[in-house]
């Protein structure tokens, strides 16, 4: 984990635009974090660490080990900044905290661990939308809780296909250059990945189509 | 062998339901839209399925984000933890891609094979006259081909030879002098060039008689050598120590030579194991 895998970041279209006013700000703080300023790497911290914490949670299902997967992300990039040769500083860091969390899923393999954080947190609860009705705030909740404990029950590459898909919004070539594999295997395992969901959910799809 | 395909229900209902989220998906155009809008239509399980996955899809995206519990700044301490050691610095500036490692051991291997070819190239620090003393023909006359096979007979005869008288008329060279009977035809051109083949047989002739023996240069180079040697080395100097002065007409070269053969070849070995190195590590890091 102590190196990203080259799985070609140049390669990933970046989710900013070079000329963009994000970027250029990125490119500044690498450089001066490059030149030994931990205070400007840690502005990119701040800038990204909840992007990341919710893109690997997502993807690793026990939150203590969600959170060190992002922890040890963050040490990679350091580490690895001389590496990093642009356009975007989200994509790049990115593609490492998906490299963390996808290591994370095969030593869970070999070990598995307990399920989905938010159904061991009682306390956690989804965030209030503009509706308060408390029926559909419970309804809402109760459906992310079934569905997320689901996601957590589903193969890891297809959890993160769809997870990149679906709730981050990458397409399916950003999705094939992160993950290292071909187009039409992202394809595959986001359409496996949503049937062996409903298959899941079966006898709960009442709760959805509500 | 072909493909058998398979026709039982299970696998029909795996295949429709492929086909069933890729339609959801939005993947599927010319043909299999088509077969798979037509499934939706008469099949009412793979109706039930696309609206399901239409619903779980927009469930999915609107899964809200997980609340981060962690501050991942990192601190001094991180940072000194992380910093690599030095040997791990060095492998990582070896495997760089952008490193200049490469030209380096370009550069390096580039002087190792120019001090390689100027070592070896005939010409330079005093192979010329290291050519001239291995043949020794150039300053031999032609019909005294055989005189340098009886100089080499009588050289030691000359050498014990308590005066140069030991050898009278030995050659028809004037005088008593020894030497030229083991020497070719004096010629001016000759006696110009040192001829350090020569310098055994003048290094043979000991004694204080051959120290004294008037007129003895002009004769050839080795007559000269043993001259100047002669002149160099006092008469009561030993053997070595007149060896000695007698060798550095030809062989200082020869250190140089080599410390810039082992040079070339350490510069040489360098650049390609920096090349290596470089080369291994990048792969390294890839795979």
């Amino acid at each position: 984990m102590d190196d990203p895998r080259p799985r070609s970041p140049e390669d990933v279209t970046p989710a900013a635009s070079p000329d963009d006013a994000t970027a250029r700000r990125d490119h500044l703080l690498v450089e001066r974090a490059l030149d030994g300023e931990l205070g400007a790497f840690n502005q990119l911290v701040e800038a990204y660490q909840d992007l990341c914490h919710s893109l690997v949670a997502r993807m690793v299902p026990d939150p203590d080990q969600a959170s060190d997967a992002v922890q040890e992300a963050f040490f990679s990039a350091y580490r690895n900044l001389r590496s990093y040769h642009g356009p975007s500083f989200r994509g790049w860091l990115t593609r490492i905290a998906i490299n963390a969390a996808m290591d994370l899923q095969r030593a869970r393999k070999r070990r598995p661990v307990s399920p989905y954080p938010e159904l061991d947190d009682e306390s956690w609860q989804p965030p209030a939308g503009g509706d308060s009705d408390p029926e559909t705030i419970a309804t809402t909740g109760e459906r992310q809780r079934v569905l997320v404990a689901a996601m957590g029950a589903i193969a890891a590459d297809q959890r993160t296909a769809i997870v990149l898909y679906d709730v981050e919004g990458y397409d399916y070539s950003e999705i094939a250059a992160m993950t290292g594999v071909s187009l039409g295997t992202v394809k595959s395992r986001i359409h496996r990945g949503r049937l062996a969901l409903r298959a899941l959910l079966a006898d709960r799809m009442e709760l959805f189509r509500s | 062998m072909g493909h058998v395909p398979d026709h039982t229900p299970v696998a029909a209902a795996i295949e429709h339901a492929a086909l069933i989220a890729a339609l959801d998906a939005g993947d599927l155009a010319g043909i299999e839209r088509d077969r798979a809008a037509t499934l939706v239509g008469t099949c009412t399980g793979c109706a039930s399925l696309l609206a399901d996955l239409s619903v779980l899809r927009a469930a999915t995206a609107a899964l809200p984000a997980v609340p981060r519990t962690r501050d991942y700044r990192l601190t001094d301490a991180d940072v000194a933890r992380l910093r690599p050691p030095a040997w791990g610095r060095l492998v990582g500036w070896l495997g760089a891609p952008r490193s200049k490692v490469r030209p380096l051991a370009g550069g390096l291997a580039a002087l190792g094979i120019a001090g390689l070819l100027l070592s070896t190239t005939p010409g330079f620090f005093g192979q010329a006259a290291m050519t001239l003393s291995t043949t020794g023909a150039p300053v031999v006359a032609p019909g005294d081909a055989g005189g340098a096979g009886a100089a080499r007979e009588v050289s030691p005869q000359l050498s014990t030879a308590p005066t140069t008288q030991a050898v009278p008329g030995a050659t028809p060279g004037p005088k008593a002098v020894p030497v030229p009977a083991a020497l070719p035809a004096p010629s001016p051109a000759a006696a110009g060039v040192p001829a350090p083949s020569a310098i055994p047989t003048a290094g043979m002739v000991t004694g204080p008689a051959a120290a004294a023996t008037p007129g003895s240069s002009g004769f050839s180079s080795d007559a000269g050598a043993m001259d100047s040697a002669s002149k160099a080395a006092p008469p009561e100097a030993s053997q070595a120590e007149r060896n000695a002065a007698l060798t550095p007409a030809s062989e200082p070269a020869r250190p140089d030579r080599t410390m810039l053969l082992a040079l070339s070849l350490a510069l040489l070995a360098a650049g390609i194991g920096l090349f290596v190195a470089n080369r291994v590590l990048r792969h390294r890091a890839q795979a």
